[in-house]
């Protein structure tokens, strides 16, 4: 147990070499993780949310309490682990002693790993360490997460819970009011601290730039078109390296192979359909990557202080801004994100919001469409590229959205008076650990790469023997897919698709990224005779109409094409109202605005 | 009598004692001031005033907090003399 941003997620990363991620947010971590300990499988370590205190307020708090409640009645759980900032030993006290009197109800082992001892050590601070396990009365030892330091001795304490648990049992009570442990808390702190203030320095000379009156909001705007630009440029090589691999691992295979059946599905349904996925592996790896950096820095909460006046017109508030955010890397760790918000209404309009994020399942959509549209180039000799601002313009089509909804739900619901105040921790300015968000990175795009083997392989597969029979290849307009296309073509034909488009969109929404692959494996199919060549050319070859792209782009940004997301909707709201409702909604928002789309380009 | 200050109307860079917590804030979230240390007795620096009517950012008990208006404009305080709690005042 530990309170937010006291460093507890990065010791449990560290000590278990688990993928998980930290945050410097208040109560990002909201699932409850395990993991064992990396010299020793037998032990395992339970890492919960962050708290500030045994009786919750927020969603996540309350599921964290409830499970440590559980938790410490269970035999399995042989000690409980105090994590306190040695920075902030105040507050981290005040939790301590909750926990510590918990677990002395209950004779359970406690001990407490005092983090952050390292910026202790470097600031020259004469921290006893013993001093602080006389006035806890329970094992007390010095730890640094982000240095690796003391984990000896963790490992030592949690041996010694499992052998002689009763060593470890407190053998002070701190019962009594709120009041009177904050006291104690700040008596023991004045004693064994008393140049606290010294720490927050360079925070606050850092909060005196990022929260500037002007320059902090220009460096937000600043660093959100850094956010999106990267994902188009710094990704190119990476995209244009996997679709070179891709291509020449393709033509040499399909070399190789007998004319025929299995040669005509390795190259169009293997290679076309995965392969034109997989490309985007690296926009999204950029994109987690630095939201993640954000997000460790501990600069998240200031964006979300900025963000707080401008949200609160469309009835949100600050603290919906990391949701919304982390929307943008994939919807559902952000509606459980959202539980971090205190006022019930608020969290409501935030999560039904949240799918007009563009995720990054929407990237591969957005990439290919903004490539094949939108010509290379920009201002400035190419650092502001056109195909980036075209992100950017996606991007924002959906925030405005969002907001615009949120604004009317809000104002539809202004009679409930349930709106809780706003008050919201900063946490120290951290240089983030490499280790956490290599991690995140990693697995996040692992993640996608599983999807991509698994759940768009079997769609392209389906969707390449429907186009491929009854009479092979080169006659897909005779095929078995093209009379399912063509039974919907009527609903596309206003927006100027064909039922090429028209299947990629059916497919879609079982999972946007799919809508790629099926896209793929259909023009693989029509040009059996080509090359391999990219979907891009491929489309940029059919002559796509700018109008019909865009419509086409305008639906993707407003369709709620994902079933993972309304699933997670009904177990958060627990009914399928709200997510029925979104779908219904969205879907037909999405048609509307698309057709205007199509039919307003061609009068600019 | 005069009418107590609010947080709310502490200036940028200057210090005060927060007196009392309103009665209107809703009392899980009166709790939770409480327990991250925004109480009576507590010294509290305004750090930072923000444009539009924002939130602020105030110092208390050794954290930094942003406190919109809702709750600043709920909390008295009595503004200190000058140089009595200089000491709790992290180079602003």
């Amino acid at each position: 147990m530990g309170n937010p941003n006291s460093g507890k997620t990065l010791l449990f990363n560290q000590l278990t070499g688990l993928k998980r991620k930290v945050a410097n947010f208040p109560g990002v971590t909201v699932e409850i993780t395990s993991g064992s300990y990396f010299e020793d499988p037998e032990l395992e370590i339970v890492d919960f949310p962050g708290v500030y205190s045994l009786h919750p307020l927020t969603q996540d708090e309350k599921i964290a309490v409830e499970n440590f409640d559980k938790f410490i009645h269970h035999d399995q759980i042989t000690a409980v682990v105090c994590v306190l900032d040695a920075t902030r030993l105040q507050r981290s006290l005040y939790l301590a002693f909750q926990v510590i009197e918990k677990c002395r109800q209950n004779n359970k082992a406690v001990f407490v790993a005092l983090n952050m001892m390292d910026e202790i050590i470097l600031r020259k601070i004469d921290l006893r360490i013993e001093k602080i396990e006389e006035a806890l009365g329970v094992k007390t030892i010095g730890v640094s997460a982000r240095r690796s330091l003391g984990f000896a001795d963790f490992k030592e304490l949690a041996t010694q819970a499992k052998n002689n648990p009763e060593n470890l049992h407190a053998k002070l009570s701190f019962e009594g009011s709120v009041a009177s442990l904050k006291d104690k808390a700040k008596k023991i702190e004045s004693e064994l601290f008393p140049n606290i203030s010294l720490i927050l320095k360079s925070q606050n000379r850092l909060d005196r730039l990022f929260l500037s009156n002007w320059l902090g909001g220009a460096l937000f705007l600043l660093t959100m078109l850094f956010l999106f630009q990267s994902i188009f440029t710094w990704a190119t090589p990476m995209i244009d390296f996997i679709d070179m691999c891709i291509s020449t691992t393709g033509s040499w295979v399909v070399e190789r192979l007998p004319e025929g059946f299995v040669s005509h599905f390795v190259e169009d349904a293997l290679f076309g359909g995965v392969g034109s996925f997989l490309v985007f592996v690296p926009q999204i790896a950029v994109l987690t990557l630095i939201i993640g950096f954000l997000e460790d820095s501990g600069y998240l909460v200031r964006a979300a202080i900025i963000c707080h006046k401008p949200l609160s017109f469309f009835g949100l508030s600050g603290k919906s801004f990391i949701p919304l955010l982390s929307g943008h890397a994939c919807a559902i760790p952000a509606i459980f994100a959202s539980r971090t918000i205190e006022s019930p209404l608020k969290r409501k309009i935030t999560m039904a919001v949240l799918p007009l994020m563009s995720c990054s399942a929407r990237l591969p959509v957005y990439g290919l469409f903004v490539a094949v549209l939108i010509p290379s180039g920009g201002f400035f000799g190419g650092l502001v590229g056109y195909q980036g601002l075209a992100f950017l313009a996606c991007y924002l089509t959906g925030i405005v959205v969002a907001l615009l909804i949120s604004a009317m739900l809000s104002k539809w619901a202004k009679n409930t008076p349930d709106d809780v105040p706003f008050v919201l921790e900063l946490p120290p300015y951290r240089w983030p650990h490499w280790k956490p968000l290599w991690r995140k990175v990693s697995s996040d795009s692992w993640a996608f790469i599983q999807k991509a083997g698994g759940v768009i392989f079997a769609v392209t597969m389906v969707i390449w023997f429907l186009g491929y029979f009854p009479n092979g290849a080169d006659h897909l307009d005779t095929s078995f897919l093209s009379y399912l296309g063509k039974a919907i073509e009527p609903v596309l034909s206003p927006l100027g698709l064909d039922w090429k488009f028209g299947v990629a969109i059916l497919t879609s929404f079982l999972a946007r990224e799919v809508f790629v692959g099926t896209l793929g494996t259909l023009y693989g199919l029509e040009n059996a005779e080509d090359d391999i060549v990219g979907l891009t050319q491929t489309l940029h070859d059919h002559q796509l109409s700018l109008a019909a792209g865009l419509a086409l782009l305008m639906f993707f940004v407003i369709a709620p094409q994902c079933i993972s997301t309304l699933a997670v909707l009904k177990k958060e709201t627990g009914g399928w109202k709200m997510p029925i409702q979104i779908f219904v909604g969205y879907t037909i928002l999405a048609y509307a605005l698309a057709l205007m789309v199509y039919h307003l380009v061609p009068l600019l | 009598m005069e009418v107590m200050k609010k947080l709310w109307d502490l200036r940028e860079k200057s210090e005060a004692v927060i007196r009392s917590l309103d009665s209107s804030i809703i009392s899980s979230q009166y709790q939770r001031l409480v327990e991250l240390g925004i109480r009576d007795g507590e010294s509290v620096v305004c750090l930072k005033v923000s444009p539009f009517g924002g939130p602020r950012v105030y110092q208390v008990c050794g954290s930094v907090f942003s406190i919109a208006r809702d709750v600043a404009s709920r909390i008295s305080i009595d503004e200190a003399q000058p140089n009595s709690f200089s000491g709790l005042v992290a180079n602003v």
